[in-house]
Formats: structure tokens, sequence, C-alpha cells
């Protein structure tokens, strides 16, 4: 993924530079999410329950700012692409933090897999723009949006009006906040909003913006509630972002999870193999979403339907992949999300 | 807490409960709420135990509870002459068995009900007027529609307005810009094949030719919001549940509490002025001779199911209302000699008798999917015909032969050890018969008749020395009549889809086992709305507000007079 | 190397040939083992071992030669007066999740007193009866398939 974020110039001067970059945003927001749904769903059904429930939010909030960079993109007379190869960054990959490079892999549910969400979720320092000829930071990234955004689509310039083909909350539901119709700067602005403060904490607190922007109880943004299953304890109210947890116990318990093994691949396993059939089932499924989600981002806002009923496919192949043993070392198959159509 | 100090006592905390005691709350008054079972604070729980039961019956999540019993379809069976039925809860003289059954836990029969919220036809309060037959009303559709309305955005009732096309509605059936809180449920794959067959089809009964028309049916499970109005999911994360998932299981537990249950109405009365009390069964209404009013409730408290051990304690209150379902609301009247100067109390206990037909579509069409109808046939509701014979509503099944042959479970059981197919020749035939299985449900109108009534017996008692109900119940001559047009319609509409009617079979000759069993009656409750304010008749004591629950579940009632195969309990095959 | 103990794999090959699915399939479901303890703890290691052994023998012999597998199954497991009744069981086990109390003249035959009576052997069991991945559906109350799912046609298998 950083290699994606280096292949553009920073700075933002014409619109053609603009959708380039909510292109990349799109990969951006889509290249964590299988990684977490990795952790997600090696954890079995009942176990693990609140860890459980924190990932989930957190999965459903990216997808939730992949569609409002979808539908920015879409306001602005850009085509989202995500039918291509090239749209799934490859697992392991590298993610910008701060100063350094980071490997996200795709990997179950364990500390280090929560270690590398907090690094993910890190709060950025102000979006200062960035001297070196690459985005450093991904808050620098969206800070070059926003500063686009406002500079050259001034005066609601460049906006289609076109409702048809935005994502509305009638598609998109249950959990993350509200999707927003973007038609015009105003809305432009209050989508990025949500993806910066909804990830990162809004205003350098504990909390996400989820209370200023929808009205909703207040949460922890993602870093904090994270690092409350890393201690393995709740923030209590008097806890600041500069402690840790020192609330009631939240009981974790590391063991309970599918041992999948790391960055799961279809090519582990010999061609004509059942393990690999499976394997391929889940990639040409996967496939087949970012195909239908293609088509939602482009005209068929309606068929979300479908891209929701691939999602949950997806997910119990997932799971049997993660039940059947696939080494000596006692670990299980998982999905690899690879990019494979059918045949 | 002071004991006299309620403005409200309502027993049974179920829709009718519920939705009282959020709008007297809301008013800010004082409310007592008294269940006869349990809290229904875990309900993941009754998720669990409906996985692991056997016969995954309407009743199967719930507790089984001897302190505050519910009759369980499982108890159902063929009743002798002379001799009441005792298996269940229901002491059951018949002569056909009285075949639904409520929940008494919180949240009530909603629960497991199926979702379907209809609204009853302007001819349905004038039917003796109109059709000579059964009764008026004394109130008129136009009087109630307000109060559907209400209704609608409580449940969050799914449905278009410019879908719902019945006959007989009148000119102004909806108010001019009404919309329901939530949009259609989308209809169900084979709903599309059965519409683009046999839209506009015209059916013969008697002398006139009725069009058939499909519709979409309006229920209470969270779909698309209209303006104004927030989808409540599962009280336990609020993300879950925003839309139907598709669970195919509103009867006997949404997993995800999309389908409306009392319990989201329970949780929006404002508790600074809500008092509940479970695990406590009113057994007696203590009414002031003077004034004849009631003022005071006793109930009987109990800390185990497990155990009969109670305490007997007296409430007071201003108002008294009476929401504990159809049955038991009668039970206690009878119980306490309240309201029952008429001799009405208990009697025209109805049901909607049902009748399944069932057979294979030419092609796959993807049975076993979506809630258990998205969609009916709204013809047979009001018409001419009525003269003859009772109006019906026609559900379109999505859940195949569930009902009615107990599929797939019996089809996996007779593929395994009848036909002794098994690897792939197995799983071939399964997929070719299951998603082609097709069925057509036929819900009966039935009168008001004396003799079908609840009443109570000494000789008869729960564990804490509650009364059991004491039903009688017959299905009269105005009702088969109907089931045998019915079966007619039926035939007409499997030859226009080129349906293979497997309906008639004799019943197969294998035994079935008691997992098929579970698979056959995991029925859909038919919660039909129009009972929640069913017939009223015995409201004689001023300060009574007796409700009805919407209790009328599903019925197994058969009858051998009708040209086919009703649906009968396997248990008694 | 094999002992003479029949493993969980043996028992795999057995399910395989009896439901119609791929190993990897039936172990997806993540079951395998806790079916396997079901069939040892109700009929004993004795009968279990036998129709393992028969099993996974065909499995080996046969595996993807269809007619000459079906021929080798009736002959040596579902007509087998003691393998016959068990392997229709454990098919039906995997299809519904539920355990059924042996026939009373099968008990008989093989001469046990007390045995389970039939019962749904888990919420997982449930969960993934092989019946609703057959007909291309969901076991009701699991494994949501999605708002509105069901409104389209229905997936070609």
């Amino acid at each position: 993924m950083i290699n994606r974020l280096a292949s553009i110039r920073p700075g933002i001067k014409n619109i053609d530079d603009l959708r380039a970059h909510l292109q990349i945003a799109i990969e951006l927001e889509h290249s964590t999410i299988p990684p977490y749904l990795c952790a997600l769903y090696s954890i079995p059904d009942g176990m693990n329950v609140q860890a459980a429930q924190v990932i989930r939010s957190v999965v459903m909030e990216e997808m939730l700012h992949l569609t409002l960079a979808a539908n920015i993109l879409n306001a602005i007379g850009g085509s989202p692409d995500l039918d291509n190869p090239d749209f799934i960054p490859g697992y392991p990959t590298r993610l910008p933090d701060s100063s350094a490079h980071f490997k996200v892999h795709l990997e179950r549910f364990s500390k280090r897999a929560i270690k590398t969400f907090m690094k993910l979720e890190r709060p950025a320092k102000a979006g200062a723009m960035p001297e070196a000829d690459n985005y450093q930071t991904i808050g620098q990234f969206y800070a070059a949006i926003e500063k686009g955004l406002k500079e050259i689509c001034r005066h609601n310039r460049h906006f289609n009006r076109d409702r048809s083909i935005q994502v509305k909350p009638e598609h998109y539901y249950g959990g993350g906040g509200g999707v927003i119709v973007v038609d015009d700067l105003d809305s432009a602005m209050e989508a990025i909003k949500v993806i910066v403060a909804q990830g990162e904490g809004l205003d350098h607190t504990l909390f996400d913006g989820d209370r200023k922007i929808f009205g909703e109880n207040r949460e922890f943004a993602h870093y904090y509630r994270f690092n409350e299953i890393r201690r393995e304890r709740f923030y209590s109210d008097h806890d600041s972002v500069k402690s840790n947890p020192s609330g009631a116990p939240l009981t974790v318990d590391w063991d309970q999870v599918y041992p999948m093994k790391i960055n799961p691949r279809a090519a582990d396993y010999p061609e004509g193999s059942e393990l690999r059939r499976k394997s391929d089932e889940f990639n040409v499924g996967y496939t087949t979403l970012l195909k239908n989600l293609h088509d939602t981002f482009n005209g068929r806002p309606d068929w979300m339907m479908k891209s929701v009923g691939d999602m949950y496919k997806l997910k119990y192949l997932a799971v049997e992949l993660m039940r059947v043993p696939c080494n000596d070392k006692g670990e299980t198959a998982g999905p690899a999300f690879e990019y494979q159509k059918a045949e | 807490m002071k004991e006299d100090n309620y403005d409200v006592v309502i027993v049974g905390a179920g829709i009718a409960g519920a939705i009282l005691a959020k709008e007297l709350t809301e008013k800010k008054k004082r409310v007592l709420l008294l269940e006869a079972g349990k809290a229904s604070d875990d309900y993941l729980s009754y998720l669990e135990v409906f996985y692991t039961a056997l016969a995954k019956v309407p009743n199967s999540p719930y507790p089984n509870n001897p302190n505050a019993p519910s009759q369980n379809v499982l108890n159902l069976g063929p009743i002798p002459a002379g001799a009441p039925n005792l298996n269940g809860y229901m002491v059951q003289y018949g002569p056909v068995p009285f075949g639904s059954d409520y929940t008494r836990v919180s949240g009530g029969t909603t629960m497991h009900w199926l979702g379907h919220s209809f609204r009853m036809l302007p001819n349905d309060f004038k039917l003796h007027s109109k059709y000579g037959h059964g009764v008026d009303w004394p109130i008129s559709y136009d009087d109630l529609k307000p109060f559907y309305e209400k209704s609608e955005w409580e449940i969050g009732v799914s449905a278009d307005v410019e879908d719902q096309i019945y006959p007989g509605m009148g000119n102004n059936f909806f108010g001019k810009n009404y919309y329901y809180p939530m949009k259609s449920l989308p209809a169900s794959y084979l709903d599309q094949k059965v519409a683009g067959g046999i839209n506009g089809m015209k059916v013969k009964l008697g002398k006139n030719a009725y069009p058939l028309s499909v519709i979409t049916t309006p229920q209470g499970r969270n779909s698309t919001p209209n303006k104004g109005y927030k989808p409540i999911g599962a009280s336990w994360d609020n993300n879950i549940g925003q839309r139907c998932e598709g669970n195919s299981n509103c009867v006997p537990i949404c997993p995800v509490q999309a389908k409306y249950n009392a319990l989201k109405t329970l949780n929006k009365a404002d508790q600074k002025y809500l008092t509940v009390i479970n695990q406590a069964v009113a057994s007696n209404l203590i009414i002031d001779p003077e004034t004849n009013r009631i003022k005071g409730v006793t109930y009987k408290q109990y800390q185990s199911a497990q155990s009969s051990d109670h305490t007997s304690h007296t409430v007071q209150g201003k108002i008294f209302v009476i929401a504990a379902h159809a049955v038991e609301t009668a039970k206690l009247l009878l119980a306490s000699s309240a309201a029952n100067s008429s001799d009405l109390v208990g009697r025209c206990l109805m049901d909607h008798p049902t009748m399944l037909t069932w057979g294979l579509m030419p092609e796959d069409i993807g049975s076993y999917r979506g809630p258990g109808a998205t969609s009916h046939i709204p013809t047979f509701r009001d018409g001419a015909f009525r003269k003859e014979h009772s109006a019906f509503i026609v559900p379109v099944d999505n859940w195949g032969w569930l009902w009615g042959e107990f599929s797939p479970g019996s089809d996996v059981t007779r593929a395994i050890n009848q036909l002794n197919l098994f690897g792939k020749k197995l799983r071939g035939y399964l997929d070719g018969f299951v998603s082609r299985q097709f069925g057509l449900q036929f819900e009966f109108e039935q009168l008001p008749q004396h003799a079908n009534r609840v009443t109570i017996d000494p000789n008869y008692l729960d564990q804490l020395g509650n009364y059991r109900p004491v039903v009688h119940y017959d299905i009269s001559d105005y009702t088969r009549a109907a089931m045998e047009a019915a079966k007619g319609v039926s035939d007409m509409i499997f030859a226009k889809l080129g349906v293979e009617d497997y309906t008639e079979l004799q019943p197969r000759r294998y035994r079935l086992s008691p997992m098929e069993r579970g698979q056959a009656i995991h029925s859909r409750a038919q919660g039909i709305w129009s009972a929640l304010i069913a017939w009223e008749r015995t409201n004689q004591i001023r300060s009574l507000t007796k409700t009805r629950n919407h209790g009328i579940t599903k019925t197994c009632t058969s009858s051998d007079r009708a040209a086919c195969r009703l649906l009968e309990l396997p248990i008694l095959r | 190397m094999k002992n003479k103990q029949s493993s969980v794999d043996d028992f795999l090959d057995l399910s395989s040939l009896l439901t119609g699915f791929d190993k990897v399939d039936l172990q997806g479901t993540g079951l395998a083992e806790i079916y396997r303890k079901e069939v040892l703890g109700i009929i004993g290691a004795q009968i279990t071992t036998e129709i393992e052994k028969a099993g996974t023998a065909i499995y080996r012999k046969y595996r993807n030669r269809e007619k000459l597998m079906e021929e080798a199954v009736r002959t040596e497991i579902l007509s087998h007066a003691v393998l016959g009744p068990l392997a229709k069981n454990i098919t039906s086990m995997w299809y519904l999740g539920v355990w059924n109390q042996m026939p009373q003249a099968w008990l008989d035959h093989v001469g046990i007193k007390q045995t389970a009576p039939s019962h749904v052997i888990s919420a997982d069991a449930y969960k993934e009866s092989l019946v609703w991945r057959v007909v291309g559906s969901h076991p009701p109350g699991a494994k949501q398939p999605g708002y509105g799912t069901w409104s389209l046609p229905p997936k070609t298998r």
C-alpha cells in the first residue's frame, strides 16, 4: 500500500490529482479490511465477545469510510475502480506510520495483531503538509485531500449533483454511523471529517467524532478501544489519552482462536487439492464482491444489497477455511483475499 | 414500594401491556406491570436453547415454566369423545383441538409471532348486515383507522401504501398522506415467480370470477426506513438487526431482533414511573361489592420455575388493565367472577384455522430463504362469496414444506432410509427436490361461536394452584365450506404454475424421528394484527379496560370434511 | 504409519463417501472430531473402528471412480447388518446435526442394552447441518444471508 501512496506526488493541483487521491483513499480504506476480518473471523462464535465486538465495529467504520470516499469521488465526476487486480494490496502490505513504515499481515486474533491495529489507528498529529516528495502519514494524505477539495472545488465546482449514483443511508446500515450523500463542498467536507475523525480521535480526546457528527453515544476512538483489548482492561473516567486503561478488567482469552496461519495464499496448496479448491472459492467470491461493489459505486447503489450477501457468504467460507488443518504445525488455512476471476 | 400508589396496574407484559405502560408512563402515570413469566433479560440464551431443541416449535426457545405454563403444540393430539386431552397445559374437550399457543414470558407472544400486520377491512365490521353472517361491530373501520396508524408506527411495520390493494377497501382506506414507517420488504424470488404466473388470473368462486393478485405483506420487521422513523435493532447492540438479515426464523425467534417484539416498546417506557414485577402470576381480582369496581389484584410470586414455593401479595391501584392474552384474561376474569353477568367471558374463542397445500415447482425457486412469507394473495379477503363461506387470506410460503411435511428434515431421512441414497446422489436428490418445494397457506376467518370457549374447572390446576384453561373448540360449517372452496383455488393456481401437487399424498408410512417432528412443527405463528382488537363484548366493569393480546398464533385444526388433507400435527399420524 | 486404531482421518474418509462432500468441506464444519467422539461414545470403539476401516479402504481404493465406489459402499457397508444402519445414522448426523436413536432391532443385534436417545448434538451441529448447504439456503436462525438476499435468484450451484 505504501507503494500506492508513494505513486502520487503530494499536493493537489487540479481535479485529476484530486480524483487520483480519492481513488487511493478508497484503496487505503480497503487495505485494512482484510486484516481486520481475519482477526474477527478467527474468533469462534461466542468467544471473546467484547474483542469481537470492537473489531466488528471498526470494520463497519472502515467500510463506511470506503463508501464515503467513493461517494466523494463519484460526486466530483470520478469513477471508483475496485474491480482491478491492483486494488488489493497483497499481504503482508506496508503502511506508513509517522516516520516509519510497518507491515500489516493477514493474521489471526492475537496480541501482535492488536498492536498492528493500534498502529493503523494511531491518532495523527495535526496534518502538516509533507515536506518530502511523498506522503509520510495517512494524516498528511487526508489533510491534502481536505485542502484539495477546498481549493479545487471552491464554489461547488466539479460537483455533478447526481444523487442517483450516490450510496445513500437506505443502502448502507448497521453501524459506523450514517452514509453522507455528497453533492456539494459542504457535504464532501463533512464526509472527509467522518473518515478522519472516526479512525483517529477528534481533537485528541479518547472519544471519536461520532458524538459530534451523528449525535450518537460517544465511543472510544479505535486506537483506544484496541488498547483496552491489548491491556485487557477498560478505560475508566479519569484515564487520559496518555495513560493506559485502568478501569474494570476486560476478559480476553488469547487461545480461543482458530489457529490460522499467517498470510495464507491459494498457492500454498497444490493445484487440484481440495484445500486449493476451497481457497480458490474464497478468492473468486472475494473478487466477485469487489466487482459488485465496483458496480455499486458506479451507478448501481441498490446493488449494495448483493454485496452484503457476498460479504456474509465470504465470512462463512473464511471460517470454514480457518477450521481446516493445513500444515503439521497445527495451523489451519484461511482466507487469502487474492484477485481471482471465476474460470 | 407503597402498594397503593399506582395509577394503573397492568397484568401482562406482552404487546398490549407494553404499549399501555409506555403511553401511560410518558404521561407520568405510575404504572405497575405484573408479568407471570420470567424477565427477558437474556435473549441470546433463548437462541442457544433454540439451536439445540430437537423440536423447534414456537415455544421451544422459551423457558418451560410450570409456574406459568404455556401451551406447547407438541402436546396436541386427538381428543377422544367425552374425555379431554390433558397432555398439555390446556384441558382440551374439542371436538377439534385448539392449536394455537402463546408464550408467558416478558414480551409475550410477540417473542415468537411472525410479524404480519394486516388491518381488517371495512366489511369485516359489518359482516351481518352485509352478508348475513356473524355480527356487526359496534364500531367501524374508520373508528379504528387512527389506531392502526399509531400501532404500525409503534411496531415498525414495513409496507408501501401503493402496493396495498385489497378487495372492498373503499376509497379512503389509508389516510391521504399516510405512509408506513418503513418501506416494503423485498418480495422473495419465489413470490416474483408466483406473481408473474398468476397475477390477473381469474378464479371462479360461486357465480363470480375473482382476479388474483399477489402483493407484499405488511410486517413488523425492519427494512429501509421512511422519513421520521429510526429502526430499532437488537437490545444488546442497536447496530445489529437494523434490517431483517434473512435469518428465516421469525418463528420461533429472530436472532437479531429485526422483528418487532414487545420488549422494544417496554424499553421505551419511562422507567421512572414504571415498576415491573416478573414471576408474578395474577390469580384473583378483588372487586369492591359496593361500587362493582376492581380494587386490587392478588398475585403469586415465585423464585424458581422448578419449585412451587411462592408468596401471595395484593396490590391496589386506581385502574386495572388485564392484558394477559385472550385465554389468560378470560381465565382470570372467570376465576374472579368478574365482568360476567352476560355469561360471555371466555366465549367466542377464535383462531385462524389454516389449510396448507404444497407441491413441487417446475424449477428451483430458492425455497427456505427469507421471512416466513413476504407476499400474499388478498383476493379472498372480501367478496360476495362471504354469503356462502368465510373469507380467507393466502400467504405465499417462503419456507417450502417446513410446516406441511417437516421438510427438509423428513426429505433427508426418507432419502437415506427409504431411497437408500448416499454420497453425491443423495446431494443431487435433495438439491433437486427441496429447492423446488412450494406451499400456500389458506387462513380462514372464524365467526364468533358461543360454544367455542375457555372455562375453568377446580379439578384442573397448575403447579401454583392457578386454573388451567379448559377449552371447547370446533370449526363451523361456514368456515369448513371456505376450506373446500380454497382447495379449488389452490388446484387452479397449481395448474397455472405447473406445480406438481403433493398435497393429497397419503401420510407416509415411515415413522418420523423426533427431529423431523421438530422440523415439522417449527411452525410460524400467525400473529394476525386484527386479533389484537378482536371481539370485545364482555367489558362490564367500568374500571376494567380489557385488552387482548394478539395471542392467536398458529393453528393445527383440521377438518375431515374438507376435500383435501388439512394440516395435521405429525403427532397425530 | 498407521497403527491399529483408526483416526479422525478415517472417519473423514468414511463421511466423505456417505455425504458426498469433500473432506475439506467436512473439516470446514469443525465437527469431524466431535461427531467421531459422539459415535465412539454411543456405539463403542469396536464397531466404530470397523466402519471407519471399511470406509477408508473404499475411499482410498475408489476415490473419483464413482461407480465402483458406490458399488463397494453398497456391498460392504450399506447392506451390512451392523454397519448399514450405523452408516445411515452417520449420514443423517452430518445432514441434520442430530443423532437419531439406533433402531431397537439393531441394538438387540449388536447387544447394546442402553443407548443415547435422539438429540441435537450441539448448537454448532445445527448451524453446520449439511442439508441447508445442499439446498442453497442456511439453517433457520443462523448463518444469516443478509437483507434482501431472498429476493435474488437462487445461487447457481
